[in-house]
């Protein structure tokens, strides 16, 4: 955990500090609106709001930026959380859904669909909730030797990664036809979503979202450890099967949308802890805010600074990402 | 509250850890479970405060088999602090303190000022209010000792066990934490269990000794009963004397190893 400075942290701070982010997130959400290969005026994006002016940028805002703007915004929330979560329920500072492995059990598995079974598109995150479970189920096998220690954990999710890794480029090699869907996957971008993503990605966002809000005060007792966590009444195996199902829901619904974008869950959830502190109750609503931030802000710059080549949002969020999780991995291990 | 504990068996990764383990402990009053590395001290600790559930055998509390009660419930009765306790960098000890309550609160219901008020108590009861806003783990041993004593109050429990809650502490802190543990047991008729290492301690502040072996009980009884040169020898192997002090305290002095 953060050697954090011994600033007392008194609760109209954190809220205070809730409430920056909401508004870097906003600020983030807008940014993403405006900006792009065209322009849109804030004054335009208002009329098209309240309905009452058409313009010709009107189709571009509401079928093209609204869409991929709230597709990015539910998939940073998401990605946030399931990395705060099993930060806490792995015991781990790197543990993050694309670097444990459950993001390729997720992405396996919805490849799988979309290459296997074409127009099947609809039980894409389900299948990829089965993936990212079994994910993660091999992980704690292969890591679980006398209780969780974090390194073997990562070492664990690596391998379980890799393996994964080469049955999805296995699968874009047999299928060669349909590959362009599945590239798009590897690397993770928001290119082209539009609302029938949104409507993919909002049930579970809210569902796992708000499950996670609720479990805030059991992952606050279990980092104080499993046996202190069993004396004060927890049911430490149970919550942490629960904690991890929800965690790998958040991250299956993250990537059946966008593919394997990675260290959101790593970056955010980090970030968050040295400014609000370990308590769940607040860092779990800075993690979601903060993620909303990152990847509408990212996404903007990554189709934007290059122009006229789009870049995924994954390529610019892995440049980020591994220095980040290099640093963290000599502070913390 | 009183516990019985009845043909108990423990294993821990096929192997067994304790066997046949018959014990009432005495309510209202301090016992210790003392023995060598490796007799099973802790493990029985941790079956009693239900930490560990695979065993054999049964544990009663108040003529209830523990597993049969609530784990919320049974935490309002019985609080354990485990040996290495770790906490979040940043957890202040009121923060520490609060978790105490959890037990408490569910979804729908919590009482704030009631809990407020407890969490108050249970540090000026341990000498920690003055720390309220310090950080746990940037506390003194002794301190962050006391701090924990403070969330096990929290929990208002009947009884308290504790895995050597003075390992690693200097002496005057060791003393420190052992007169507040007495302090509670006298004042709020708290029923303590420990695991003691310190031999001279577990006479001086116990009411009542279970003497671990070879992973069952070897005897038990008042500090005087129990301890004297045969127990030393058999069970720690080592030659030694009891006499008595000054104050009137028996005092192990150990001599020798036998061989």
């Amino acid at each position: 955990m953060a050697e954090s400075s011994s600033k007392n942290r008194s609760i109209k701070w954190r809220v205070s500090l809730l409430v920056i982010f909401a508004i870097l997130a906003g600020v983030g959400f807008l940014f993403s609106l405006i900006k792009g290969s065209v322009e849109i005026p804030i004054t335009e994006i208002l009329g098209a709001v309240t309905g009452n002016n058409s313009h010709i940028h009107e189709n571009i805002f509401m079928n093209i930026r609204l869409p991929r703007t709230i597709v990015g915004a539910l998939v940073g929330i998401n990605l946030a959380l399931s990395g705060a979560i099993l930060q806490a329920i792995m015991k781990n500072p790197l543990a993050d859904p694309h670097i444990i492995g459950i993001s390729s059990g997720a992405g396996i598995a919805g490849i799988m669909v979309l290459v296997l079974f074409p127009g099947y598109e609809m039980f894409i995150t389900p299948v990829a909730f089965v993936g990212a479970m079994l994910a993660a189920v091999c992980i704690y096998i292969l890591a679980w030797k006398n209780g969780i220690r974090p390194v073997r954990i990562i070492l664990a999710g690596v391998a379980v990664s890799a393996f994964l890794g080469a049955g999805i480029s296995g699968m874009m090699i047999f299928n060669s036809d349909r590959i362009h869907n599945a590239l798009m996957w590897m690397v993770g971008g928001l290119s082209a979503r539009s609302w029938p993503h949104v409507a993919m990605i909002w049930p579970y966002a809210v569902g796992a979202g708000i499950l996670a809000m609720l479990s805030a005060r059991h992952i606050n007792i279990l980092q104080l450890g499993d046996d202190v966590a069993k004396g004060l009444g927890i049911r430490v195996e149970l919550t942490r099967v629960v904690l991890t199902a929800i965690a790998a829901l958040l991250a299956a619904s993250a990537v059946s949308v966008v593919g394997l974008l990675g260290f959101v869950g790593l970056i955010v959830p980090h970030a968050a802890r040295l400014m609000i502190g370990s308590d769940y109750r607040f860092l779990l609503p800075a993690s979601a805010l903060l993620g909303v931030a990152l990847v509408t802000i990212c996404d903007t710059i990554a189709r934007s600074a290059f122009a006229p080549v789009e870049l995924p949002v994954g390529i610019l969020m892995a440049a980020l990402g591994a220095p980040f999780f290099l640093f963290l991995l000599r502070r913390e291990l | 509250m009183s516990i019985d504990v009845r043909n108990l068996a423990v294993e821990i990764n096929n192997k067994l850890i304790l066997d046949d383990v018959n014990i009432s402990i005495p309510k209202n009053k301090i016992t210790s479970i003392i023995g060598p590395n490796g007799a099973g001290k802790s493990t029985l600790l941790k079956a009693i405060g239900r930490i560990n559930t695979s065993y054999t055998g049964q544990i009663v509390m108040d003529g209830y088999d523990i597993k049969s009660i609530s784990r919320k419930i049974f935490a309002r009765k019985l609080a354990i602090l485990p040996q290495g306790m770790q906490a979040p960098a940043d957890v202040t000890v009121r923060q520490l303190v609060d978790y105490g309550r959890f037990p408490y609160r569910s979804w729908f219901k919590s009482n704030k000022k009631e809990d407020e008020e407890i969490v108050d108590w249970a540090m000026k009861e341990t000498k920690v209010t003055s720390l309220a806003d310090r950080q746990v783990m940037s506390l003194s041993g002794g301190e962050r000792q006391r701090a924990w004593i403070a969330m096990a109050l929290a929990q208002k429990p009947e009884v308290l066990l504790l895995d050597e809650p003075t390992t690693y502490l200097d002496i005057a802190h060791q003393l420190e934490v052992m007169d507040i543990i007495t302090r509670l047991n006298k004042e709020l008729g708290l029923t303590v269990m420990m695991v003691l290492h310190d031999l001279n301690q577990a006479v001086k502040y116990s009411d009542y000794l279970v003497v671990v072996k070879d992973k069952g009980v070897y005897s038990t009884g008042t500090p005087s009963q129990v301890m004297n040169e045969t127990v030393l020898k058999d069970v720690f192997g080592v030659k030694g004397e009891v006499f008595t002090n000054s104050h009137g305290e028996e005092i192990l002095a150990p001599v020798e190893v036998v061989r």
